[in-house]
């Protein structure tokens, strides 16, 4: 070992605790780095997974003739091939109906078959059935199936050996609703397939999936359309993006977006990083200047003085990577469980299958989280060591670089010093001796204090808007039906018997309103505010005053009448008795009804608000409702401004217009209407369920849909609790990817105040010492280091939280866009930001405030003398 | 010499210093003992080694001796706890040291105030102006010490170690750090204040014609006092 070697080990020793924040440093950087790779990496995996399982193993597909599919087969090109066609048979006149398909090659396994039963079909004459066919025609491997071949009128006989799922060859061919039989297909070769095959399709999985390999299929493809009009081919865009291949025909904006993201995720963390590693160098060379300068004294070259630092940073190094990917390994393990249900939510939601999200550590990815992590420090290690190769002997004596003050940065304090005494004004010119230093930390900090914030504000307005789309929440599944007529109009009568009473629900709530229609009313019944977001919104939608069939003023600034569309809520005559007062008229020809007041619509600066007061219409005044060509008056009964909250209602029109009847009243017009026209008017419905199981309501109401194809009648049903599943899904993932985040950044914060003030203390062991010999007492002391340490969380949280509070607001403008919420500052965030960022700033001034308390200030004079 | 000199403000008896344990122990003073006077200028001389700033910290309350008792203006230092210690210093002692040690992110006017702002209490403008005047930094008060040459650095050193009016100034080698021509301006200054505020001033020089400029000189060797002689009564 040489004697720099030995040097910075002893050096090392003397300042352990140093050394230790720098190697937690570069652990923190190294696991940072490794978790964005590794990270990426694994859910693109996922990604890769549910790719497969979608589409299939295969890179390319192709369509055309026999002869051109044996091309590509021999080209050399595909480490696998595969093929399928349809073939002419049908089933027997007695069977299931089935389409008949020619599988061959490795298309089985490149588009995802698996034997339920059985083995997939390897041999003429075998075949494979879905399970399905297999349950109803009662086949199992073994079975003899026979099929009849229309071209030749005869029969073809087969033997089952597989039941199996649908795999992804489905994707390529349409069945009209038969079931298919997969037959094995030894041979693609022309003269071989039967007569009446159907077009061939063929797939391969690259050997090397590289621009190469692209560049010769696409050359193969032309040379054969010379002969093959109807060759064709596509690329496996969707799992190519997601092996982080770029395809020539696409998927390169996911790829190019992916590439970013990791990037700037890099970038972030490599600045962030190297600004914490090369804080602790520079203390290091600031802490080694006089051993430097005797080195430089004894001969030691620039070189040979770069190395103490350099070599440093190599121990460092070659601790704290290797336990930083360990660390990001554990950590993203740990993540990816408790992320695991939520994830497989979200992807079985949008349609991708459920994928199983697990930690995938390629060799390839660790090395390379390990050289960036290297580079990261080499390149914090660098500006310091240069620094130690410059020094002179005489900077030594004088101790000129000890302590690089920046006047300007120096001058404030004032205001520390009024708040906090002059231990105060101290630890504010302290922390800003290196400005660069302070900025950075103080970025860092303020970007956790700002990331935890929005990231809650985010989930806390997700979930907001989502309770207020469903206001009480005393359901969990919901129904909508419309239809003409309850009791004439086929099976509307029976279903709307069943949707009141489904046998998966413990209560049911049933709401009718009619949307149909224009009312009439004189303009100067309409609220100031109403008529001003009126015009605003036939503006935004480009709705000039001529246009007739719209839901906004027929009429002009100018007229005394306008229309506007109702909402008319028919509640049980007992609830409106209550809301109104007294039972409505109902006659069929007028209406009684109670103005609902109160709604929610688009504002002037396009976020949602409540408008209170919507209508100036007071009891007794009359509104002419064309209800079809059979006019209807509508008489106010009652004007509710502050109503249930369940019947107020969201409206991106201002012009339209809640109100509720009764029952007995919309029906006596219903009656009229029919009774007049002969026709019906059409009539929904919402239904409101509470379930114990709400999945099995739901499935319960989804097959009604199948089983009444009925005419002029619609279901829909939506899965509350499953809606809510996949909030709480998103923002768990947003909180946990983001408060990782955080977690990280801080703890590189923690890392760094420690540093800096515990090293800052050592550099300063004199001035220390002069300010105690000069009065200051143990608890000054104290109070300085920590408001030294502390001045990164006060400002940190003085810039954070204001900026967190705007960035929060223009968040909940943007969600609050889908229903209106109240804006609501994220508290407990804030609160959470606010103790966490002053519990960072006492950690991070223990290690120094210890030092002060075992070692007496006079030591130091002395020493320093 | 004014009428409160025969009062004691400095008391010192059998003071000792042992640095080290085992075959490693260095007695840095033994057993030392003497009285200054309120008024009193002393100069301390000794070779390197022979526990005269060892002596100046323990007087001034930043070290604590091994055995012995030090008094300073009726209260025995030992009796205090580290904060009542610090609160004393700030009032009682003002130290003046070789390398002027003046904090490097406070402005001249901040370094000077220091022990006021230690103690809360607001400077007075005139009395810091005035004070600056006399120590010819007038122009420098926002200036960074970093700004200032040796001989003005000290000279803030002076005025920060005077500006409280404390019972005993304590000065190790002042001008150890300066040319010829600075050193004698600092000792002029000192002795300016000593004799305008009449205050209890104990400095310790290695340069005779220095020390020479005291009323009283203490000789030390080996951690002991070897002579005390007044040279101007």
């Amino acid at each position: 070992m040489n004697v720099l070697c030995k040097l910075t080990l002893a050096q090392i020793r003397g300042s352990k605790s140093r050394f230790v924040v720098t190697v937690i440093g570069v652990a923190v950087a190294a696991a940072m780095v490794a978790a964005v790779l590794l990270g990426c990496d694994s859910v693109m995996d996922a990604m890769r997974r549910g790719a497969i399982a979608e589409l299939g193993d295969y890179h390319w597909q192709g369509s055309g003739s026999a002869a051109s599919a044996q091309a590509f087969e021999n080209s050399g090109l595909f480490a696998r091939f595969g093929y399928a066609c349809t073939l002419p048979y049908s089933a027997q006149p007695d069977g299931q109906p089935v389409s008949c398909m020619g599988v061959g090659g490795d298309a089985w396994r490149m588009l995802g078959a698996h034997a339920v039963e059985g083995k997939l079909p390897d041999a003429p004459g075998e075949a494979a059935v879905t399970k399905d066919l297999a349950t109803v025609e009662h086949l199992a491997p073994g079975s003899a199936l026979t099929l009849t071949d229309p071209g030749t009128g005869g029969s073809v006989e087969l033997t089952v050996t597989a039941v199996l799922d649908r795999f992804a060859v489905d994707n390529t061919f349409v069945y009209d609703g038969r079931q298919p039989v997969y037959l094995y297909l030894g041979s693609i070769a022309r003269d071989e397939l039967p007569q009446g095959a159907g077009s061939l399709y063929f797939w391969g999985a690259a050997a090397h999936p590289d621009s190469r390999f692209f560049a010769s299929v696409q050359a193969l493809e032309q040379r054969l359309s010379l002969s093959d009009a109807s060759l064709n081919s596509w690329y496996n865009t969707t799992l190519l993006t997601w092996m982080g291949i770029a395809s020539p025909t696409g998927g390169s904006s996911l790829r190019g977006l992916i590439n970013w993201l990791r990037a700037f995720l890099l970038a972030l963390i490599g600045v962030g990083a190297a600004l914490m590693v090369s804080n602790a160098f520079s203390l290091s060379l600031a802490e080694r200047r006089r051993t430097l300068g005797m080195l430089s004294s004894a001969g030691a070259t620039p070189a040979q003085k770069s190395d103490v630092i350099l070599l440093e940073a190599l121990f460092a190094g070659l601790i704290g990577i290797p336990a930083g990917l360990l660390f990001a390994c554990g950590g993203l393990a740990a993540t990816f469980q408790v992320l695991r249900p939520a994830f497989g939510l979200l992807t079985r939601r949008y349609g991708l299958g459920d994928l199983n999200l697990y930690l995938v550590v390629r060799p390839f990815w660790l090395v390379i989280s390990a050289a960036a992590s290297a580079t990261v420090l080499l390149l914090s290690a660098w500006v310091p060591a240069l620094q130690a190769g410059r020094t002179t002997p005489i900077d030594a004596i004088r101790g000129t670089r000890e302590i690089q003050l920046n006047a300007r940065a120096l001058r404030g304090g004032r205001l520390f010093g009024k708040l906090f005494g002059p231990e105060g004004m101290l630890a504010r010119k302290n922390a800003r001796r290196s400005i660069h230093r302070y900025r950075a930390t103080l970025l860092s900090m303020t970007l956790s204090v700002v990331l935890l914030v929005t990231a809650s504000a985010f989930a806390l307005y997700l979930e907001r808007s989502y309770a207020m789309a469903h206001p009480g929440a005393d359901y969990n599944v919901t129904a909508a039906m419309r239809c003409y007529s309850t009791t004439e109009d086929g099976g509307a009568y029976p279903l709307r018997q069943i949707l009141q009473s489904p046998a998966n629900a413990r209560t049911v709530r049933e709401q009718e309103y009619i949307q149909w229609g224009m009312l009439t009313l004189p303009s100067s019944r309409v609220g100031e505010q109403t008529a001003d977001l009126g015009w605003q919104y036939a503006e935004d939608n480009g709705m000039g005053l001529n246009d007739p069939p719209t839901y906004w003023a027929q009429a002009g600034p100018d007229s005394d009448t306008l229309a506007m569309q109702p909402y008319l809520l028919v509640l049980p005559d007992e609830d409106y008795a209550a809301l109104a007062g007294q039972a409505a008229a109902a006659d069929g020809s007028t209406i009684d009804c109670v103005v609902i007041n109160r709604c929610f619509v688009p504002g002037r600066d396009g976020g949602m608000m409540e408008l209170a007061r919507q209508m100036a219409l007071r009891p007794g005044d009359t509104m002419e409702w064309s209800f079809n060509a059979m006019p209807v008056t509508l008489r106010v009964a009652a004007v509710s401004d502050n109503p249930p909250q369940n019947l107020i209602q969201t409206w991106r029109n201002p012009y339209t217009m809640t109100l509720a009847t009764s029952r007995t009243a919309a029906d006596a017009v219903f009656a009229r209407f029919t009774a007049e026209t002969g026709s019906y008017c059409p009539r929904y419905f919402n239904f409101y369920y509470q379930s114990d199981d709400p999945a099995r309501l739901y499935a319960e109401l989804t097959s009604l849909n199948a089983q009444n194809p009925i005419p002029n009648l619609a279901l829909t049903v939506t899965d509350i609790q499953g809606d809510q599943a996949m909030i709480h899904a998103v923002t768990l993932l947003v909180r946990v990817i983001l408060y990782g985040f955080v977690a990280l950044i801080s703890l590189i914060c923690a890392a760094n105040i420690a540093n800096t003030v515990s090293s800052g203390m050592a550099l300063r062991r004199r001035e220390t010492a002069m300010l105690c010999a000069n009065g200051l007492t143990p608890r000054g002391l104290r109070k300085m280091l920590f408001l030294e340490s502390g001045i990164y969380s006060i400002q940190a949280l003085a810039i954070g939280l204001p900026v967190s509070a705007l960035l929060a607001w223009f968040v909940w403008r943007r969600v609050m866009r889908i229903y209106y919420f109240r804006f609501t500052l994220p508290w407990g965030a804030m609160a959470a930001a606010a103790v966490g960022a002053l519990g960072i700033s006492l950690l991070a001034a223990l290690p120094a405030m210890l030092h002060a308390a075992r070692h007496p200030p006079a030591e130091d004079l002395r020493t320093a003398e | 010499m004014p009428a409160s000199a025969a009062t004691p403000i400095l008391q010192v008896h059998d003071l000792c210093k042992v640095y080290g344990a085992g075959p490693n122990t260095v007695a840095a003073l033994d057993h030392v003992s003497l009285t200054v006077q309120r008024g009193e200028f002393v100069s301390i001389v000794g070779p390197s080694g022979s526990g005269k700033s060892t002596l100046l910290h323990i007087l001034g309350g930043v070290d604590r001796p091994t055995s012995g008792r030090v008094t300073v203006d009726g209260v025995e230092l030992s009796t205090l706890n580290e904060t009542r210690l610090a609160v004393f210093r700030r009032r009682q002692i003002g130290l003046v040291y070789q390398f002027y040690n003046l904090i490097p992110v406070l402005t001249v006017a901040e370094n000077l105030t220091l022990p006021l702002l230690l103690d809360h209490r607001r400077p007075d403008a005139g009395q810091v102006k005035a004070l600056a005047d006399e120590l010819g930094i007038a122009g420098r008060l926002d200036a960074l010490p970093g700004q200032l040459s040796g001989g003005q650095q000290q000279r803030v050193s002076i005025g920060r170690a005077l500006l409280t009016r404390p019972a005993l100034v304590l000065a190790d080698e002042p001008t150890g750090n300066l040319d010829r021509k600075n050193s004698a301006a600092i000792v002029e200054l000192l002795k300016k204040f000593h004799a305008k505020y009449s205050q209890t001033l104990i400095l310790i020089t290695h340069d005779p014609e220095i020390a020479l400029q005291a009323g009283r000189i203490l000789s030390l060797e080996d951690g002991r006092i070897v002579k005390d002689e007044v040279v101007r009564p």
